[in-house]
């Protein structure tokens, strides 16, 4: 199972993803098709349900891209009154969800996200 | 082969050189007379041709077959392709292959394009309500077009008009008397392999070697019987002191079915088949007209002829058992169409007729309550390796 | 205020590998719109891609009215979506993989969890990959509708066959019709 196999991986980079960047509270490595490989938190979020719902929008945002003809789609942003949720690829089998709570930390939610799916993308690409 | 729509089926031909464009476009024009049009524009297409013995040939097909999966295709070519949905038609072209081919397609594509008649834009008040009626109304005709589907079909449920029920001449011409016939031999065989549970039925006597297993709802015959044999067979009165029924156990079945390499059936469709040919819109003699009819469940409809309003009496008879003279008033159809599919479904045990009590001498909601207990009853009292047919039978002869 | 309807919702769903896609593929007249994705667990093993939204397509009835073909996410993890995609339809077809390896559990599940909505909405059933008579027989679905006290249409369907399918929708349709 993919979701086994990138476990000590995934847990070591959303750590450092949590502890490099204040903001953001709460980040999940998920596969493509909804299941949770490793998730980190500075709090008590339920999100059990996040990865297949993670998972759904992320096809959503490729079916979408796909009917647009505007190839991959790289990361869906959700801003919402309390907060931003990203999701991000970070592989064709992965998808990397970060969660923020502070309303002006896009920028560093992105940046580091982005940063952190790179190089698991690097580390899983051994595996 | 006319198209009586005088509505040619537009096909798109796909990497073709010219010299076989034109044959085909000759064909269309000529033997098929005008049923199809050759057409350069795939997005307007109701089905295609497509030659795969061109340069890139192959790569062409996975292309088109991955946007274009939902349009028929005729595929051309030399040698067979496997793993393809579409039909095939072996080059150098059989003239007769390809005609037969093109009907199939017609077949497909002529049923698509008039699942519904064309409709009058409906206006409804926005609320719930208005959807559902709304989606009644065009359910209505969707129905309705099963119907002139089925109608091809009349054969299926005779000509007989309309009894008045209370004119005892009238009434004698609906009956039929299944026990001149196969039906009734096959009915029989049915129910001793069904008691026996793990015994199979060898009919002896008839021209064809035929044996029954219901447990598995198989037929076995040493003749495939096409539509025109099975109605002769369904229509001939048998000379039943030649006819003799033998147990089978399941290993002999075995044995015997490898030994006479008998061909398999499903034993409902046929059976299903042959009470409707037999009957030809009458029913059994006997049947009670003013008793309520229980449907046990839905007839296996993708396995089942569908005789005319066939989907419309099931959902009827699920909701609520009704008489069959109310059920043809009610659904406002001809009574045959009733007939026709209570005699087909009796046959194989899926209607009975509500021989506890009349629907005149207890109240509609006594009723109702009695053949709701079939569910109760087989909810509470489950007995294993028994289906629920088994156990209504034996509640309903209690 | 009046509208116009034009439009008909129906939705497929059922367990995993039942043939959602596929049948929503059969019938569509438009490429469909799926989102479906590879398999990375132990599903992998009966089924290379899944539904992780939704499937959707279109077929276009004479007189230009749509029927709108929804398709769920076949696997438990997902039934988020599933009242989501439910909504303001006009009919469900439930698909159920008889090979799977206990069918008549897969389809207890979609009945608990659809139980609110069968009453008003006209639902068929579909028993898919009976051909491989690898599952328990038609009789045990029947035993447990009747066990369940519910009277639904159940078919052994080839959801790549086109006529399978329409019968499915002329039965719902006849469904709605004598109410």
């Amino acid at each position: 199972m993919l979701s086994k196999i990138v476990e000590p991986q995934a847990s070591l980079h959303l750590k450092k993803l949590l502890e490099d960047c204040d903001a953001i509270k709460a980040a999940m490595v998920v596969t493509v098709d909804g299941n949770l490989c490793a998730m980190q938190q500075k709090g008590t979020y339920a999100l059990e349900r996040l990865a297949t719902m993670g998972s759904s929008l992320m096809s959503l945002g490729d079916t979408i891209t796909g009917e647009l003809k505007m190839g991959f789609c790289n990361r869906i942003i959700s801003e919402n009154e309390q907060g931003i949720v990203a999701f991000m690829h970070i592989n064709n089998e992965l998808v990397l969800i970060s969660i923020t709570t502070e309303k002006n930390s896009l920028g560093m939610l992105l940046s580091h996200s982005k940063r952190c799916a790179e190089n698991l993308a690097k580390a899983v690409s051994d595996l | 082969m006319k198209n009586k729509s005088k509505q040619a089926i537009r096909i798109a031909v796909l990497g073709m050189e010219t010299r076989t464009r034109n044959l085909l476009k000759m064909v269309f024009d000529g033997p098929c007379r005008g049923d199809f049009l050759l057409i350069e524009d795939i997005q307007s297409a109701q089905a295609c041709i497509f030659d795969l013995d061109t340069i890139d040939g192959m790569k062409l097909w996975e292309t088109h077959h991955a946007r274009y999966s939902h349009l028929p295709t005729i595929i051309l070519s030399v040698t067979k392709k496997e793993n393809t949905s579409a039909f095939y038609v072996r080059k150098p072209i059989n003239f007769d292959q390809f005609v037969n081919t093109l009907e199939k397609i017609k077949a497909l594509v002529v049923p698509k394009t008039r699942l519904v008649p064309a409709l009058e834009e409906q206006t409804e008040s926005k609320n719930n309500n208005s959807t559902r009626f709304a989606a009644l109304h065009n359910a209505k005709l969707a129905t309705e077009m099963a119907v002139v589907k089925t109608e091809e079909n009349a054969s299926w449920c005779g000509q007989l008009e309309d009894i008045d029920p209370t004119n005892p001449e009238a009434i004698q011409k609906i009956y039929y008397d299944p026990k001149q016939y196969l039906q009734s031999f096959l009915e029989k065989a049915w129910d001793i392999s069904n008691k026996s549970q793990d015994k199979a039925i060898l009919l002896e006597g008839l021209y064809s070697k035929m044996v029954i297993f219901q447990k598995k709802n198989q037929l076995f015959s040493s003749s495939s019987f096409e539509d025109n044999n099975l109605r002769t067979l369904a229509l001939l009165p048998i000379a039943k002191n030649k006819l003799q029924l033998r147990v089978l156990t399941e290993t002999e079945l075995n044995n015997f079915i490898e030994f006479n390499q008998l061909l398999e059936t499903p034993l409902d469709s046929f059976l299903w088949q042959l009470s409707l040919w037999t009957a030809q819109g009458r029913l059994p003699k006997g049947t009670d007209l003013n008793k309520n009819v229980i449907l046990l469940h839905w007839p296996n409809f993708t396995r089942l002829v569908v005789t005319p309003y066939a989907l419309k009496i099931s959902a009827l008879w699920m909701k609520k058992p009704l008489s069959l003279l109310d059920t043809a008033k009610k659904l406002e159809i001809p009574q045959r169409y009733v007939f026709a599919f209570y005699s087909a479904a009796s046959a194989i045990k899926l209607a009975l007729l509500d021989r506890r009590v009349s629907q005149k001498s207890l109240p509609k909601d006594i009723i109702d309550r009695r053949v709701d207990q079939r569910s109760l009853n087989a909810a509470t009292n489950p007995i294993p390796k028994r289906s629920f047919l088994q156990r209504l039978l034996g509640r309903l002869h209690s | 205020m009046r509208i116009i309807v034009k439009e008909i919702k129906l939705v497929f769903t059922g367990s995993m590998g039942a043939g959602k896609t596929t049948a929503i593929s059969t019938i569509s007249e438009i490429p469909v719109v799926n989102t479906d994705v590879r398999t990375t667990d132990k599903a992998r093993l009966r089924k290379e891609t899944t539904t992780v939204a939704l499937d959707y397509g279109e077929l276009t009835l004479d007189g230009g009215q749509k029927l709108k073909l929804y398709g769920t996410p076949g696997q438990q993890r997902f039934e988020y979506m599933w009242p989501i995609i439910i909504k303001g339809a006009l009919g469900l077809i439930i698909l159920v993989d008889d090979a799977a390896d206990d069918p008549v559990a897969d389809l207890a599940i979609y009945i608990k969890f659809f139980k609110s909505y069968l009453e008003d909405m006209p639902t068929v059933i579909g028993i898919t990959r009976t051909d491989l008579k690898q599952g328990p027989g038609m009789p045990a679905y029947y035993d447990y509708l009747q066990n369940q006290d519910l009277q639904l249409p159940i078919f052994p369907v080839d959801p790549r066959q086109r006529e399978h399918l329409i019968m499915i929708i002329q039965t719902l349709a006849a469904m709605v019709e004598v109410v």
